[in-house]
């Protein structure tokens, strides 16, 4: 992966001067892109869950003008006799966060969504995706539902618990069936004013992800290992924030933390395939008249505050992680 | 006689002796054989040695000696002849022998050291072994290069015997930034390359850009693409050997400057009373140093902490009974420390290299048989690391070996060899990034092997090889392996002995892999060995040929060959592992390759070079672990290296003028395969705390049929030219080199762009018109 990265960067400065000229090629192939997730999201106290899925409909880059993607009927099925069918929304906002940048266009996309509780399906269980879109196209996908998994060590109230200022934790469950890898993400609130008193000019939220890979890596320490895949893509500013927060949560922020037990599905798009220079290359878990992914997870989650004792305060989440 | 006997080799030559067919006697036939010393106590190979009819001085029988001055001449009719030895750099030797029925003389000659002129030294010396080649050996394609033959190539900024290889027949390459190469539908990591019979294991600077060879250091490099014998083994494609210059025992010095790094070497002896004091008659060693400087020159501009550093070391003695004892060290680095360099956004700290040693010891014994002695461990590692997000990427692979050979001429007209070796090999591989292990891979071998083959010339239209070579492997984890490898090769003269058709086959094993992929241009070696993880790679391997000399004086050489090969337990990186199961990362394939290679040679003349045409077909068979599904398709695609023709025309004049001396290479190509994209889509990263996609992760492609797109053609002219300008002191030779004389824009890779509309094609390109100058010293 990191000889990958410095090859390419190599090349790229070993290539200056050697560009070839630019020629125009004929349109690409309208593929649709399926981006399916299942998540059941499992309670604190008695484990019941609840569902949310969420559906990207989108498609190889087009002409504009091209179709959109609405009016596809999309449906997620269990074992049984359940199904549950994606709803339509009215913004794709409402399935992928709006871009700043403007450097991404959602026309022609559609956004369809899904939430229950208690979930139709449960942890184990194979599921079936079936998308049947606007223009006839019928794409297809299955995935089995990692099994259920607990926090251990973890003391918490309702959710919530509190981590001394500065200071690290490290959560630690029990191993979820069939899961190939456990997502840790966060989003981090405060740091504007958290990290002001150190010079440290913050955004005050922060998004930062952090991976365990296999069943059996039942690990992770807070805030420290999360945030290295977006350290390369950050800015600066944040790449500051993400070293101070090796050391801890600053005293007055706060967290949102989701563990994700994911599927096979989850893992084959996130990491790619072989080498290609024009674009990363994913494995597919949708198949038939287009591509995409259908993956499925099992989460808990946790919101944590940095605060020092006090009254009203959730309780500590457990003693803190120290690095040898 | 000089014959030196221990205890060492006798126990040695017996359990050789075992490993042998019952041979006979044979019939006793009138013979001449012999060794060729020099009068400092060294046995001199690639002598030249004549045979002439005393009565009317025509040439009887021409032979060289090996590479420890052995000689022999069997069914020579009694009678009186006329015995000349020469070689480049000793007087001349004549003398008469009588020849009774029934009789074997043993010679031995002493030739005395004479000073003389360099030019066409090393033309001749090679001509001279390959006569002598073609004459011996039955079924190997063999090429050599020697080390003015490499100088005088076009080159990129440094003189490197591994990118020299790249013009000779059957070999292909896939990229300018790599010096990496392919033979006969072979992928990279089944090329075995040894530095005096150590293998090199990443023998790569700065991703493959160039070899660790210093061509200061290099007698000659050659490349067996097929058809070798018994004694190889340890990969199944290609066998190159680079051979050190270990000097001729006087102080000298050479030096170069390049655009890249200076080198120097020196060479001396030791002082002769310390080589009395231990029994040595001749001794001789070299020294040689590299270091690249892009990170001065470039610091005005711009910090880029990158350099590469080379040493290298070679000792030869030779005992006052003819014993050779050699050794040869070489370590190498390349380091690149961003870690320091201003606000750079990727500190990264990465160390690389290789590190050999190795010796062997040599006993001549009677009649032309030897006994060679050699143990050596070689070991690659490699430590990158984003310091500041405690991620790592590690690897290592070391081999250490221990192995004896036994040669014997029971007969006049057959050579017999036997060998044994313990090898044992490790790996470890790890990547890790934010306290999380992504893959982490280890494990270790035992390979014992022994073989046994046999050359025999039943007549002077003949020759004819046969062997068996035994490979046992036993990993720390998985089955162990035992492969039967028969090797086998006819040869029938024709034309007077001038020309020879031929035709060899085999099967060749080897138990280790290298992961890297070979669609980066640049990359290091990933080793893998066989094992729980990983199955051995078995190849059957058939070819026929004909080859010959003609003209006065050999003055042209050509070989047409044609091949075929499969390949069984080749891997390729399991792109959906399960991370659950840490023996999955890697599929395990099977592929074939077929061809032609035509190659003629012009040794003599004003102008001499070669030209090479080499035809390809080959393809390979892997899960497709890109599809998704669930077990994975089997997909047959043609690998990168698949190149269906490749011509190469290799052209050295020394010029009228200022006695400059030019050279040329001329390359076409037909295109390599890509998987071209049919579209892109953007890629989202999820955001499970929030239940929501977000941007900011590129665009992935819709991909073609893997391979199914080739590039265009390739073609390149490069040309050099060499002045060596004779001081009091010395030498001096400035060389200009320019790569791609007409800006040829060959296509390394292409960019789809399917973003804008309409939609573009861009890309890169191999190495454009890219002139460089150095200046060598020697002294």
């Amino acid at each position: 992966m990191a000889g990958r990265a410095i090859a390419i960067v190599a090349v790229s400065l070993l290539a200056a001067g050697c560009e070839l000229t630019e020629v125009e090629v004929e349109l690409p192939e309208d593929v649709i892109v399926a981006e399916t997730q299942v998540v059941l999201t499992l309670d604190h106290d008695d484990d019941e869950a609840s569902l949310t899925a969420w559906a990207l409909l989108h498609r190889t880059y087009q002409p504009e003008g091209a179709a959109s993607l609405s009016g596809a009927v999309i449906t997620v099925s269990g074992e049984g006799q359940e199904t549950v069918r994606l709803v339509e929304q009215d913004s794709v906002d409402l399935c992928v966060l709006p871009d700043t940048t403007e450097d991404f266009s959602t026309e022609g996309a559609a956004c369809y969504r899904a939430e229950a509780t208690p979930a139709p399906f449960t942890p184990g269980e194979v599921l079936s995706l079936h998308i049947r879109a606007a223009d006839g196209r019928v794409l297809t996908g299955t995935s089995l539902v990692p099994g259920a998994f607990s926090m251990t060590g973890l003391t918490q109230e309702d959710g919530h618990c509190r981590l001394q200022p500065d200071t690290n934790y490290r959560f630690q469950w029990t191993p979820s069936d069939d899961s190939w890898a456990y997502v840790v993400d966060a989003r981090l609130e405060g740091l504007t004013a958290a990290l002001a008193s150190r010079g440290i000019n913050a955004p005050d939220t922060l998004y930062m992800v952090g991976v365990s890979i296999g069943r059996e890596d039942t690990d992770i320490v807070f805030p420290r290992n999360l945030g290295v895949f977006d350290f390369f893509d950050s800015d600066e500013d944040e790449r500051e924030v993400i070293r101070a927060l090796r050391r801890g949560l600053p005293e007055g922020s706060r967290a949102a933390v989701a563990i994700t037990a994911v599927d096979r599905n989850w893992v084959n798009w996130a990491r790619g395939g072989n080498f290609n220079p024009s674009g990363q290359v994913r494995i597919p878990s949708v198949f038939g008249e287009g591509t995409g992914l259908f993956g499925t997870a099992i989460q808990r989650r946790v919101w944590i505050t940095s605060s020092v004792d006090g009254e009203g305060e959730p309780p500590l989440c457990g003693p803190r992680y120290l690095a040898f | 006689m000089r014959l030196q006997t221990c205890s060492l080799s006798a126990v040695l030559t017996a359990v050789l002796l075992s490993l042998t067919l019952p041979l006979g006697a044979g019939a006793q036939s009138s013979a001449i054989s012999g060794r060729v010393w020099s009068d400092d106590g060294l046995l001199l190979g690639v002598a030249g040695v004549r045979l002439f009819s005393a009565a009317d001085s025509t040439r009887q029988r021409v032979a060289d000696t090996d590479r420890l001055g052995f000689f022999a001449f069997s069914d020579v009719a009694p009678g009186a002849y006329v015995l000349t030895v020469t070689r480049i750099g000793y007087a001349g030797y004549r003398g008469e022998v009588e020849v009774a029925t029934g009789t074997r003389l043993e010679l031995d000659i002493t030739l005395v050291a004479q000073p003389i002129a360099l030019e066409g030294i090393s033309v001749e010396a090679e001509r001279s072994r390959a006569r002598a080649r073609f004459e011996e050996s039955a079924g190997a394609t063999v090429q050599e290069i020697s080390r003015a033959a490499m100088k005088a190539l076009p080159i990129l900024v440094e003189t490197d015997p591994i990118r020299a290889v790249e013009v000779l027949p059957g070999v292909n390459t896939v990229s300018d930034f790599s010096a990496a190469f392919n033979v006969r539908g072979g992928s990279a990591d089944q090329n075995l390359i040894l530095l005096d019979d150590i293998p090199i294991f990443n023998p790569f600077h700065l991703g493959g850009l160039f070899s660790v060879f210093n061509a200061d250091m290099v007698q000659r490099a050659e490349l067996r693409a097929g058809g070798f014998p018994a004694e190889y083994g340890g990969r199944v494609s290609s066998v190159l050997t680079v051979e050190t210059d270990v000097g001729d025992g006087k102080i000298s010095v050479d030096a170069g400057i390049s655009l890249l790094a200076s080198r120097v070497a020196v060479d001396g002896s030791l002082p002769k009373r310390a080589a009395d004091a231990v029994g040595f008659a001749n001794t001789r060693w070299r020294l040689s140093g590299r270091r690249s400087y892009f990170d001065v020159l470039a610091k005005p501009w711009f910090n880029f902490p990158y350099h590469l550093t080379d040493l290298q070391a070679a000792f030869e003695a030779w005992t006052k009974g003819g014993n050779r004892l050699r050794f040869t060290g070489y370590t190498g680095r390349d380091a690149l420390d961003l870690s320091d360099v201003g606000d750079n956004p990727l500190p990264i700290e990465w160390a690389w290299g290789n590190d050999a040693v190795g010796g062997s010891w040599t006993n001549p014994m009677r009649a032309g048989g030897s006994m060679d002695v050699r143990a050596y461990f070689s070991r690659f590692t490699s430590d990158f690391e984003f310091v500041e997000t405690e991620s790592r990427f590690a690897t290592a692979v070391q081999e250490a070996s221990v192995q004896a050979d036994l040669e014997q001429r029971p007969t006049g007209r057959t050579r017999w060899k036997s060998g044994i070796a313990a090898k044992r090999l490790a790996y470890d591989n790890r990547i890790e990034a934010g306290g999380t292990v992504f893959n982490e891979s280890a494990g270790s071998g035992w390979e014992a092997a022994a073989y046994s083959q046999i050359h025999w010339d039943p007549n002077s239209r003949w020759l004819v090889e046969g062997g068996l070579r035994v490979d046992h492997w036993r990993p720390d984890r998985g089955d162990s392996e035992t492969t039967l490898s028969p090797r086998f090769a006819f040869k029938r003269f024709i034309r007077d002995r001038n020309a020879a058709v031929r035709l060899a086959g085999g099967r060749y094993s080897q138990f280790l892999h290298s992961l890297r992929d070979e669609e980066l241009p640049l990359g290091i070696d990933v080793w893998v060995l066989a094992g729980v993880r990983a199955p051995r790679v078995v190849s059957d391997q058939l070819q026929l040929g004909l080859e010959s000399f003609f003209g006065a004086g050999d003055e042209w050489y050509a070989s047409l060959e044609a091949y075929y090969r499969t390949f069984d337990g080749v891997i390729s990186v399991n792109a959906a592992d399960d991370p659950n199961d840490d023996l999955d990362d890697l599929v395990a394939g099977d592929g074939w390759s077929s061809g032609v290679d035509f190659f003629l040679r012009r040794d003599r003349g004003a102008t001499t070079g070669w030209i090479t045409v080499s035809f390809l077909k080959t393809e390979r068979t892997f899960p497709d672990t890109r599809s998704g599904l669930d077990p994975p398709p089997g997909l047959t695609y043609p690998p990168i290296f698949d190149r269906r023709l490749d011509v190469d025309l290799v052209l050295r004049r020394s010029l009228n003028w200022w006695g400059v001396e030019a050279g040329m290479r001329a390359n076409f190509g037909t295109g390599i395969p890509y998987t071209r994209p049919l579209g892109q889509f953007d890629v989202y990263r999820r955001r499970v705390v929030d239940g929501v996609l977000d941007y900011n992760n590129g665009s992935a492609v819709a991909l073609g049929p893997r391979n199914g797109s080739r590039y265009p053609a390739r073609h390149r002219l490069d040309v050099s030219i060499r002045k060596t300008i004779e001081k009091e002191w010395g030498r001096v030779t400035p060389y200009l080199s320019v790569i791609d004389v007409y800006n040829r824009k060959n296509v390394l890779f292409y960019f789809y762009d399917f973003e804008p509309d309409p939609p573009t094609r861009s890309g890169v390109s191999m190495i454009p018109f890219l002139p460089t100058l150095g200046v060598e010293v020697s002294f």
